[in-house]
């Protein structure tokens, strides 16, 4: 079923390559969708942030725990660094597909979830800055 | 026809710095791999038999600068459509961003687990 589509032009040349989710419904007020847009880039800079602290801590940080507990939490950081840019894509199609059919907004539990893992990461830093004196 | 892209939010503009941000801190990664690599003793192996210093550490450092292309590339086409009009990006825009992203922090374990 194609979505209604604003009345001038096709927002997207390949319309029918778009995932399915984008078909049904109708176009959300392009403000909407900016600002949907506009969250999954910052989401999408947290993930960076998380990459840069990742290899940041260990190439500037070597003496900050024994190598190989340094490299596991590193690498650590970067996975879930990675994986929550994943997690940023499925929530941007989830709010689109919200949109486009008039339901309320899902909740994300990605933000409890982050604010979790980046206190731990923070607490397991410090604890491994005061041993290391 | 450009009905649209009068916006007393500016939006389109926003986004676009939005896009322009992202990439810059997705160089500041590509860096810090670049570094790890610039920074380490030459391994034994050479990957590529012609190119004496490309070593693993090095293909690292290649492919985030390919990530950082990809993306740069991104911002450029939406950059241009958002010039052009209000309309919400492509899922394949966004995907490949992702891509990018998910493609460097790859590259970022990589690095961590080589420079170690």
């Amino acid at each position: 079923m194609v979505g209604k589509l604003p009345a001038p032009m096709k927002p997207w040349r390949d319309n029918v390559r778009e995932p399915a989710w984008r078909r049904t419904g109708k176009t959300p007020d392009y403000r909407f969708s900016l600002a949907n847009e506009r969250t999954f880039l910052a989401w999408i800079r947290t993930s960076l942030a998380l990459l840069a602290g990742a290899v940041a801590v260990d190439q500037l940080a070597p003496n900050i725990a024994p190598t190989p507990v340094r490299l596991v939490l590193c690498v650590l950081l970067a996975l879930v660094g990675a994986g929550l840019a994943a997690l940023s894509y499925r929530r941007w199609g989830q709010m689109e597909a919200a949109m486009r059919n008039d339901q309320a907004l899902p909740f994300s539990r990605v933000m409890l979830f982050m604010t979790i893992v980046v206190a731990v990461a923070a607490f397991a830093f410090a604890v491994l800055i005061l041993v290391a004196r | 026809m450009s009905a649209e892209v009068r916006d007393p939010g500016l939006q389109p503009e926003r986004t676009t710095l939005a896009w322009r941000r992202t990439l810059i801190s997705l160089v500041v990664v590509d860096l810090f791999i670049w570094r790890s690599w610039l920074t380490s003793e030459p391994a034994a192996g050479n990957v590529v038999a012609g190119l004496p210093g490309l070593d693993y550490q090095g293909l690292c450092a290649l492919m985030a600068a390919a990530a950082t292309v990809v993306l740069a590339a991104v911002v450029w086409v939406r950059s241009c459509q958002l010039q052009a009009g209000s309309h919400a990006a492509s899922a394949r825009l966004v995907l490949v961003s992702t891509l990018a992203v998910m493609g460097l922090g790859g590259t970022a374990i990589a690095a961590i687990a080589l420079g170690g």
